[in-house]
């Protein structure tokens, strides 16, 4: 035996004392030279199966076997040890969203893709879907029996529309077997049983697995705001302090007193166009009356073509005379950008603008540390304050009735959906997914990526948010109102013609559903519409 | 022997003969080319009968019924009265004349005198023949978002009008109902006159010179030999380039749909917009079938009057 190799007892027992002492001390001491670090930035805690590691405070994402993501884990892995898990679950997503799976957040975490591969060892393979036409292609897909995904996202309010083409799946049985808590009074949906019922359900059963949160919320450019000279000379002007509208006519002095298109600054640039714009119409409608100005009567006929809806319609109008020119052919990407550099005094927006925009890693940004958070403005009716946005566009995930695993995809939907994962994937600055859950608003990672001044005045929006049309014909539903709102907003109709119009549409869009399908769905729809009404201060 | 083989016959080189009579060579080829046809009639004809079957029913998607089993939804003729009435359907087939009678012609015209410009040599001519061809080769979407910030009232296109003029110009012209066709119209001429352009050099580039050396000896002055030979000796091309432009307008769709999602309100709603729109927000399906067979009526009508104009181009002596 060559000298090299050789070696004595005590040699041996040597070498391997040295070698345990050199394990402990880069595998424990860190733990006592880095004090603060939290034990789960490197291993999960104590009792914990799942979540990130890494980073700290990352077992605050981490979950233990009896929670809906633990649930959802542990019955994959089931899944694929029976040989009954697919190999991939193909998820179609939008392609603004993608980031927020793919990318690892905070420093030093995983994924949330390469996470849920690693504790199921089944993959997820993201199809990328145009933003805007997630709702397109999965009509497509179902349409054509095209079985190109096992999960489509798409805008939530499509889940009448989609359960009726039997297009998508029913859910309930994998909800009872596997627990989601989506009520859960601390950390589940705005509202509790009654937010799952809208976001998540369409006539009793459940359709959906909501992934997003887009509640439109209004922000301000604070500099503006807070200039002396600017307070003195709105004071002059209009008799009061310069502050964040409360009431639409306040909105409307604010927006006359900076609309300054000279030097390239507009009063308000809350969206105008065909698609987007009539969100904002919605708002302005829905506060005419106390607590709610409804779009259909029990009865099921529409509300509309009212004195509340002509107000609303010509108030609508003659708000353009603060945006900009080109209001009407502006869609979000021009309205970030026009705010980005400064371009509005007052918008309203995804609630992620902030994240994007007041964001020091954004260059493009001259409104970085310059943005703030409001209500939306409201009316004063009966001694109170109607103050109402608009939940709109926000994406849920259904799973596809041609997918060969339904509850292979379902159980990806809920550990996507579950507090702890949507908290840490909501916070992660790589997509669109907005936070919508109760737990998300004091979140420290999200408050961190949104902003604290701003996940506030979320919530609070969120508790005065009047969902969109959620039932079948939903898109032509809007579309009718959308198409003549913009006819009155380029004096094509007037506002009466414009709202007797929309009736009459709606009307026949209602016949061709079958009025007795909408009545329960409008029903379950305006249940969860707000009741809070705030003091006139 | 089969009757196939009956009709071939070989020489001493082995090589093949042709078949003994036209009749038997025509037999001979539509038997070989049975197969392909059987394929082509079928490609085209289950999509037409598809077609034609839903277009008579109230089907949608929404339904949750297969489109096979669409005959439960049966409605006669319906959404053909419906389609008859139908003012915004009449309105978008307005607008999409109005853009192909402004696009067809300009871009023939522009198309026309580029090419004659091009026929002759001259310095950098390839340099410029690159360059004019770029804006075909954009992608429609691209050039579309390319427009929609050209014609934004604080963009290049006022810039433009404002240093011609001497006074800021903000003209809103995708706001402005009136403007926004316009604007797309510019859009639609600005890429595809270089295919008119393409097509009609490759027609002039083929007129004989002898005969255009000859009328210049005879005393005709440029224009003279424009009319009398240029003009006839290119009828087909023109034709051609006339039918493919006038179809792809009559189906303008990307380039538009970016600069204005058909807005606003309508104000830009050709009949291919109004189409997806009733089709991917609607959601009427049988509708949507009708009213693409109407549409495809319309257009076969400009194609075989286009084919029929080119057999009779051909048929007269140049």
């Amino acid at each position: 035996m060559s000298q090299l190799i050789r070696m004595s007892r005590r040699r041996l027992l040597a070498s391997g004392g040295k070698a345990a002492v050199f394990v402990a001390a880069t595998g424990i001491a860190p733990q006592f030279i880095r004090p603060g670090r939290a034990f789960a930035a490197d291993a999960l805690a104590p009792g914990m199966i799942g979540g990130p590691t890494g980073f700290d405070g990352a077992e605050r994402y981490q979950y233990g076997p009896d929670t809906p993501e633990g649930r959802a884990v542990e019955a994959a892995k089931a899944l694929k040890a029976a040989g009954k898990a697919p190999a991939k679950i193909v998820l179609g997503l939008s392609d603004g969203s993608i980031g927020q799976l793919t990318k690892p957040f905070p420093a030093g975490a995983p994924s949330i893709k390469d996470l849920w591969e690693k504790e199921t060892g089944i993959q997820i393979e993201i199809v990328g879907l145009p933003n805007g036409q997630e709702f397109t292609k999965t009509m497509q897909d179902i349409s054509t029996k095209g079985g190109a995904y096992d999960i489509y996202s798409t805008e939530w309010n499509r889940l009448g529309d989609l359960a009726e083409t039997g297009g998508i799946a029913k859910l309930d049985d994998f909800v009872a077997k596997h627990k989601p808590e989506w009520d859960d009074p601390k950390q589940g949906y705005v509202n509790g049983a009654k937010g799952v019922s809208l976001l998540n359900q369409y006539r009793g059963s459940t359709y959906g697995v909501s992934l997003d949160g887009d509640f439109q919320t209004w922000v301000y450019r604070t500099d503006l705001f807070g200039d002396a000279a600017e307070q003195k000379a709105f004071k002059d002007k209009y008799g009061y302090d310069l502050a964040p509208p409360k009431t639409w006519k306040q909105h409307s002095d604010v927006a006359a007193f900076f609309q300054r298109p000279d030097k390239g600054l507009f009063g308000s640039t809350d969206l105008r166009n065909q698609g987007w714009g009539y969100t904002n119409w919605y708002q302005r409608y829905v506060s005419t009356a106390s607590p709610n100005q409804f779009l259909f009567g029990d009865d099921g006929k529409p509300l509309i073509n009212s004195e509340q809806g002509i107000a609303a319609s010509k108030e609508y109008v003659e708000s353009l005379a603060h945006h900009s020119p080109d209001a009407i052919s502006w869609g979000w990407p021009e309205q970030y950008g026009n705010f980005a550099k400064g371009g509005a005094a007052m918008t309203c927006a995804f609630s992620n603008l902030p994240k994007f925009l007041d964001n020091a890693g954004n260059k493009d940004s001259a409104v970085t540390g310059k943005i703030g958070s409001m209500l939306p403005p409201g009316r004063e009716i009966d001694g109170k304050l109607i103050s109402r946005s608009v939940l709109w566009f926000s994406l849920t995930g259904m799973v596809s009735s041609q997918s060969k695993n339904p509850e292979a995809a379902y159980l990806l939907l809920q550990w996507l959906g579950s507090a702890r994962i949507y908290a840490w994937m909501s916070a992660n600055p790589g997509g669109y997914l907005d936070p919508f859950r109760l737990s998300d608003f004091s979140d420290p990672l999200v408050r961190q990526t949104y902003h604290a001044y701003h996940m506030d005045v979320v919530r609070e929006t969120v508790a005065r948010t009047v969902p969109t049309i959620n039932y079948p014909g939903a898109t032509a539903f809007h579309n009718a109102l959308d198409e003549n709102l913009v006819a009155s907003l380029t004096k094509a109709k007037t506002p009466e013609q414009a709202m007797a119009d929309t009736e009459r549409e709606w009307k026949k869009i209602a016949r061709r559903i079958g009025e007795d399908k909408l009545l329960e769905a409008i029903k379950t729809n305006k249940e969860a519409w707000p009741t809070v009404l705030d003091p006139i201060s | 022997m089969s009757a196939v083989t009956a009709t071939i016959s070989e020489d001493k080189m082995g090589a093949r003969t042709k078949p003994a009579t036209p009749d038997e060579g025509a037999r001979l080829g539509f038997r070989l080319t049975l197969p392909a046809q059987i394929l082509v009639l079928f490609i085209s004809a289950f999509p037409l009968l598809m077609q034609l079957y839903i277009s008579v029913t109230d089907w949608s998607p929404l339904s949750g019924i297969g489109w096979w089993n669409a005959w439960e939804m049966w409605n006669s003729f319906a959404n053909y009265t419906d389609l008859a009435a139908d003012a915004r359907f009449w309105s978008a087939l307005q607008r999409t004349a109005i853009v192909m009678l402004v696009c067809v012609p300009a871009e023939f015209l522009l198309g026309l005198a580029l090419a004659t410009l091009f026929a002759d040599d001259f310095p950098g001519k390839r340099i410029f023949y690159s360059i004019l061809l770029m804006p075909m080769m954009v992608v429609p979407a691209v050039a579309g978002y390319m427009f929609f910030m050209l014609f934004q009232s604080g963009g290049p296109v006022n810039d433009i009008l404002s240093r011609i003029v001497g006074t800021p110009v903000t003209i809103a012209w995708l706001s402005d109902p009136n403007l926004a066709l316009i604007a797309v119209m510019i859009a639609d001429i600005w890429q595809w006159t270089p295919l008119m352009f393409l097509i009609l050099l490759a027609g002039l580039v083929g007129v004989p010179e002898d005969q255009m050396k000859a009328a210049t000896l005879l005393g005709a002055n440029a224009w003279q030999r424009f009319i009398t030979i240029v003009l006839p000796k290119m009828k087909t091309i023109i034709i051609i380039a006339l039918a493919i432009r006038v179809i792809e307008n009559f189906k303008i769709f990307d380039t538009l749909y970016i600069m204005t999602g058909g807005g606003p309100g309508v104000a830009t709603e050709t009949i291919s917009v109004y189409i997806y729109k009733v089709t991917t927000q609607d959601l009427i399906w049988g509708y949507v079938a009708a009213i693409a067979l109407a549409i495809l009526i319309v257009l076969s009508i400009v194609a075989v009057y286009a084919m029929k104009r080119m057999t009779k181009a051909r048929e007269v002596p140049a």
